[in-house]
């Protein structure tokens, strides 16, 4: 099995995973995504560079569309949650406690959409800014900063817990 | 946490720095800036924490027989190419082999020659342009079709 192709796959079904959250989905998701990047014509080549952000944004649009269809998105119509810039500094020893990584993920999910998919893109797949831009459609110098918005939210959700 | 207005152009820039996204210029200005300023250099490092963690976090991998059957036909589309290309090769091989032959034989004259091969040269030619437009069509046409 080519290890390059079944870590993009691997990637991109966790990618589903992170969007839709149902496992069931994100695997009709990847067949759905398979079926295009087989048939589309203008599909990149499998082992080509371009075809790893190409396949992301095919996951990315057909789980928009799952979303749509079960009328099962919080973030929908996809509204950035107003983030204050200056948000209050987590104590260091909370970001380093193991239980921590569970409370992220589940900050995470209670993201919107628009702010969950740019952090995973980056924090979780390694996307570069124009890699993203290519995934979510966007232009490269928007991806600083919708980012960095998307960050402020995530610390922002995380501060309950540290507050306790 | 108050942030200075000196700190809050730095806010933006903090992100692109944490994921070595920023030019050169702007890498040492917010090096310099964190070297000297406590608040910033937590938030940063609060960043750095949380990245860390979000890309340790763990996900539930596509079953095997899944994963194995989308590869395959991946890489199918990989062999297709290179049967293609094996294909297309052949035939300019052959092309050229059957050209020489004709260009060889001593039995037809040379009007008969400049006749046929001008038809063929004109095919070709046909063929080419036709070719060459399609391609172009398709470098343009990347995304079009995809259902978003």
């Amino acid at each position: 099995m080519g290890s390059v192709l079944a870590d993009i796959t691997q990637g991109a079904f966790k990618l589903a995973l992170q969007l839709v959250k149902q496992p069931a989905e994100a695997h009709d998701i990847l067949q759905d995504a398979a079926i295009i990047a087989l048939s589309h014509p203008a599909a990149p080549h499998p082992n080509s560079g371009g075809f790893k952000p190409w396949f992301y944004k095919v996951v990315r649009n057909k789980s928009i569309d799952s979303l749509r269809k079960v009328k099962r998105s919080e973030g929908e119509p996809f509204i950035e949650e107003v983030v204050p810039d200056q948000v209050q500094h987590c104590p260091q020893r909370i970001l380093e406690n193991a239980q921590t990584q569970q409370y992220i993920k589940a900050a995470l999910e209670e993201l919107p959409l628009q702010q969950r998919e740019i952090i995973v893109l980056k924090d979780f797949h390694g996307l570069s800014y124009q890699d993203i831009a290519n995934v979510l459609d966007i232009p490269k110098g928007s991806v600083m900063s919708r980012l960095h918005r998307a960050r402020c939210a995530l610390k922002l959700k995380l501060m309950p817990i540290v507050e306790e | 946490m108050h942030q200075s207005n000196n700190c809050q152009q730095f806010s933006e820039l903090i992100t692109g720095y944490l994921d070595g996204e920023l030019t050169q210029q702007d890498s040492q200005r917010v090096s310099l800036h964190l070297q000297s300023c406590e608040t910033c250099k937590s938030s940063f490092e609060e960043l750095q924490a949380m990245q860390k963690l979000i890309k340790q976090s763990k996900y539930q991998n596509m079953d095997e027989s899944q994963l194995e059957h989308i590869v395959n036909d991946l890489t199918s589309k990989k062999l297709e190419l290179i049967s293609w290309v094996a294909i297309v090769s052949g035939f300019v091989f052959v092309l050229v082999l059957a050209g020489y032959e004709f260009w060889i034989d001593t039995s037809l004259s040379g009007f008969e020659k400049f006749t046929v091969g001008l038809l063929i040269a004109g095919g070709v030619g046909l063929f080419l342009s036709v070719l060459r437009q399609r391609l172009k069509n398709r470098k343009n046409d990347k995304y079009k079709g995809v259902k978003l």
